[in-house]
């Protein structure tokens, strides 16, 4: 009905079963489009090169290279490109390291038989999915980063926090507590008067920020090893 | 180590020959070889006159100086030529009758043209028994001051002549007179004659080997002495230290008559101390020598103390006897005891054969040496002009005392670094078995954890996932289970999976969080089951048990009363709300479904699972109230905030978890 063109989406998962199960069903629907579907890592950079998708489904376990590459090479070189993972539990420790890395939103492999082509429209609606669990550990680190009084004592990795980590808006903070205590976006949205849709945008603002918080730890880091000059 | 404390001995040997190679070089040469060269007579005229002054001066003899005898009128007496140096033996027993005489010696100095100004008469060494002497130039008596001091005997003669003296003369007639007690001896160096300048060099440093540096070296000692006695007092079970200090007094004060010029003591006393503290010297040297070689003689030892104190009686002056007996008698106990000690300690050294011993008998035979050479000196058979060494006797004596307290010293500082070395050596090997220790415990702690953890998975596994891929497994072969069932029990098996997962997660402790987890994982299903949950918690207490064993059973709970509410309720909507209360936090699901009769549900192993629920709960330290009408099932899992020690732990082993997942064909 509206002239939208649809969603370029590139595929990098190693499991061929799955590869063909989101190609099938990205296919189907209308308002997006395969531009291509890659087995490892670096079939998978050259075709973000190639096609500067959309939206890059992306697993973390490939033959070649690590998954969370793929997701940097998308966030730094393809403009606009949200990322999805795709993780079979939505563990803490492989979500944080691919938001960190760029990504925005992820995918549970279970979740293809559900509402999968639901979740990547909203993230290119602006909506990134959090677990309790992580919005937990993400207060629990924009805290540290806040608050540098909590790091003294602490070595430089602290420091590099502080420095590193942008702080969080009162809301976003609210938005990360709530979901700590179970709370939908739904609810949230109630609780805090807001849509839900506004909602979610906090969510993926608190991701952006982890991400550039982890860069500029990861300048920081590098100028201490002496690969970047001032 | 050894090397040095050799080297610390052969210095002091060293010194000491030094000392006396510089002392006979010295003595072989008094005269500087510059010009004008002084005159040296050998020989004099000598003319002896019997006198009663003696007697009267006797017992001034030692720090006053009465007026000179007049010289002798020329022709009143017999001028005969002698010899210089003149050694003149004992004229006679001890006991004899005490006589005085003066005995002239007269030496006549051409001044021809052009005399040396100023004009000095230099005597090496005048030495008398018991008797003073005067010096007369062109017959006017010279006012020495040397020859008034106590030790006059032990101090060159220097006498600048007054030029007045030599107005018109064209010689200078020099005259020494010597009164003297004729039963002792005496001895009279050659006289010089010549510039002042080179004669007072000369004789600065003949006073300074005979009794600058025998100073010098007793107020040395002393201070080492000191320094052992500090020691000492510190350490009072160390008696060599105190030996050792008071042997350097014995020896200040033995060595004081050589350069003491005004004598603190009557007379008589003093030399009564200085010739006894010879033998106290060599008693606290025997007691020394033993008492290092951790040996005791208390038979010697106490002879030699007896002895000493008898010589030191019987010549205290007053005791009656006459000095110059005394003074033999004195030397002789003396020599005895000198030797007795030395030979004493002689043969031990070559018994025990330690460094220490053969140096300290070394030095003692060295000292004995000195002592027969100073001897002969007093006695007036050797030259005058020869030194007193025993002063000197000191630093092979004191020498062999530090060599020994040295070696000591350091034998005890190196048995201390062994001593270190070894608890050293001990604790780092005792570090090293609780290091071992500590390892063998972390890895069987290691191994523990492990062990749980894996037996917490199987368990969980047995119950849950693997019975529920079981039957399904066999259904399936069965061809009893449909594709739907099949999905079906798949998509519960991976939400186990998932919540197994999460129970790994940082929870921080916080109840509220594993509830919310399992919202996260479970809502999806609710939803699908067309219940509308009510999302009512509220921050808690942080629970410091609530670990992933913990985690796990209570998201196990919590899942099982879920899914018999979505299966069994029929219920519309589910609350889940939370609270703290009385050290308790509590959690209550209420739904609006049909209820059921609790009491049944419980009487029926592995009907609805509520059994094992309870069992889960009570493991925990809490408990699980069931309340259900036809409104509806409220149920409240209640558990402490703080669990006592022996609330937790597993339960015995062998009670069985059935996890009520019914997998039933449909």
């Amino acid at each position: 009905m509206s002239p939208v063109p649809p969603l370029g989406i590139v595929i990098v998962e190693d499991d061929a079963k799955f590869r063909a199960a989101f190609a099938a069903a990205v296919g189907a629907a209308a308002d997006m489009r395969v531009l291509g579907a890659a087995a490892n890592g670096r079939e998978g950079l050259a075709m973000l090169d190639e096609h500067t998708p959309d939206v890059l489904l992306c697993d973390l376990d490939l033959p070649d290279i690590r998954g969370l590459e793929v997701i940097r090479h998308a966030a730094a070189h393809v403009p606009g490109c949200d990322v999805m993972v795709v993780t079979v539990f939505g563990d803490e420790r492989h979500v944080l390291e691919s938001i960190e890395a760029g990504a925005t939103g992820y995918l549970l492999k279970d979740s293809l038989s559900q509402d999968f082509l639901e979740q990547i429209r909203l993230l290119r609606a602006g909506g990134s999915p959090i677990s309790p669990i992580i919005a937990r550990q993400l207060l629990a680190r924009f805290q540290a980063g806040v608050q540098p009084a909590a790091s003294i004592g602490r070595a430089e990795p602290a420091a590099a926090e502080s420095l590193a980590a942008p702080e969080l808006s009162e809301r976003e903070r609210s938005v990360l507590a709530l979901v700590a205590k179970g709370f939908t976006y739904d609810e949230i949205a109630g609780l805090l008067a807001v849509s839900r849709h506004t909602v979610m945008t906090y969510v993926k603002r608190i991701y952006r920020k982890l991400q550039v918080g982890s860069k500029t730890e990861a300048v920081y880091e590098a100028r201490k090893m002496g690969l970047v000059r001032d | 180590m050894k090397r040095g404390r050799w080297g610390w001995f052969a210095t002091s040997t060293a010194i000491g020959i030094v000392a006396v190679v510089a002392m006979a070089a010295v003595t072989g040469r008094d005269q500087t070889p510059r010009a004008p060269a002084p005159v040296v007579y050998e020989r004099a005229d000598f003319a002896a006159v019997p006198t009663d002054r003696g007697q009267r001066r006797r017992n001034v003899r030692m720090g006053r100086h009465l007026e000179a005898p007049a010289p002798p009128a020329p022709g009143a007496v017999a001028w005969r030529e002698v010899a210089l140096p003149t050694l003149i033996g004992r004229g006679g027993g001890l006991t004899g009758e005490r006589r005085y005489a003066v005995h002239w010696y007269r030496v006549v100095h051409p001044l021809g043209d052009a005399p040396p100004n100023p004009l000095a008469i230099y005597i090496p060494r005048i030495l008398p028994g018991i008797g003073y002497v005067d010096l007369y130039a062109n017959g006017t008596p010279l006012d020495v001051p040397t020859m008034r001091a106590a030790n006059h005997w032990n101090q060159p003669v220097l006498a600048p002549v007054p030029p007045a003296l030599l107005a018109r003369r064209d010689a200078l007639e020099v005259l020494v007179a010597v009164t003297y007690d004729t039963r002792t001896s005496y001895s009279l160096a050659p006289v010089h004659v010549g510039a002042e300048v080179p004669l007072r060099r000369a004789a600065a440093w003949r006073s300074f080997l005979q009794s600058g540096a025998p100073e010098a070296v007793s107020y040395a000692f002393l201070v080492l002495g000191l320094f052992a006695l500090g020691f000492w007092a510190r350490r009072p079970g160390e008696t060599p230290y105190l030996l050792f200090a008071l042997a350097t007094l014995v020896w200040y004060l033995r060595t004081l008559h050589y350069h003491v010029v005004v004598v603190p003591l009557d007379g008589l006393l003093f030399w009564w101390l200085t010739i006894n503290t010879m033998s106290w010297l060599m008693m606290l040297v025997y007691l020394f020598a033993l008492r290092f070689q951790n040996r005791r003689l208390p038979w010697a030892e106490y002879s030699l103390v007896a002895l000493v104190l008898a010589t030191g009686l019987l010549t205290l002056p007053g005791v009656g006897l006459e000095p110059a007996l005394t003074s033999t008698l004195a030397y002789v106990a003396q020599v005895l005891i000198a030797l007795a000690v030395t030979a004493l300690l002689t043969r031990d050294s070559l018994r025990v054969r330690t460094r220490e011993s053969i140096a300290l008998s070394a030095a003692l035979w060295i000292n004995i040496a000195f002592g027969v050479h100073d001897l002969l000196l007093k006695d007036a058979i050797l030259d005058p002009r020869s030194v007193f060494l025993l002063p000197y006797g000191a630093l092979f004596l004191f020498g062999s005392f530090l060599y020994a307290v040295l070696r000591r010293y350091v034998v005890a500082i190196e048995s201390v670094e062994r001593a270190n070395l070894l608890l050293e050596e001990r604790l780092e090997s005792r570090t090293r078995a609780l290091q071992a220790s500590h390892e063998r415990l972390r890895a069987i702690e290691r191994e523990q954890t492990l062990a749980a953890e894996r037996q917490r998975l199987m368990r969980d596994m047995h119950d849950g996932l693997g019975s529920s891929l079981m039957s399904s497994l066999v259904m399936v072969q069965q061809g009893r289970l449909q594709p739907a069932d099949v999905a079906r029990v798949l998509a519960e098996c991976i939400d186990d999976l998932k919540l197994t997962i999460d129970s790994l997660e940082p929870i921080g402790a916080d109840l509220v969080t594993l509830l919310a987890t399992l919202r996260y994982r479970l809502g999806r299903r609710l939803e699908a089951a067309g219940l509308q949950l009510s999302w009512r918690v509220s921050d808690l207490p942080p629970l410091p048990w609530l670990d992933a064993l913990a985690a796990l059973d209570v998201l196990r709970i919590l899942q099982e009363v879920l899914t018999n509410v979505i299966k069994h309720a029929g219920a519309r909507a589910v609350t889940i709300t939370t609270e703290a209360l009385d050290g308790e936090v509590r959690v209550r699901l209420a739904d609006d479904g049909r209820g059921f009769d609790v009491e049944r549900a419980l009487a029926q192993p592995g009907g609805r699972g509520l059994l094992n629920v309870q069992r889960r709960a009570s493991k925990l330290g809490g408990r699980i109230h069931f309340g259900s009408s036809a409104a509806g099932t409220v149920v409240e899992l209640a558990l402490p905030i703080e669990r006592r020690a022996d609330a937790s732990g597993e339960p015995p082993a062998g009670v069985g978890e059935r996890r009520s997942r019914r997998v039933d064909a449909q």
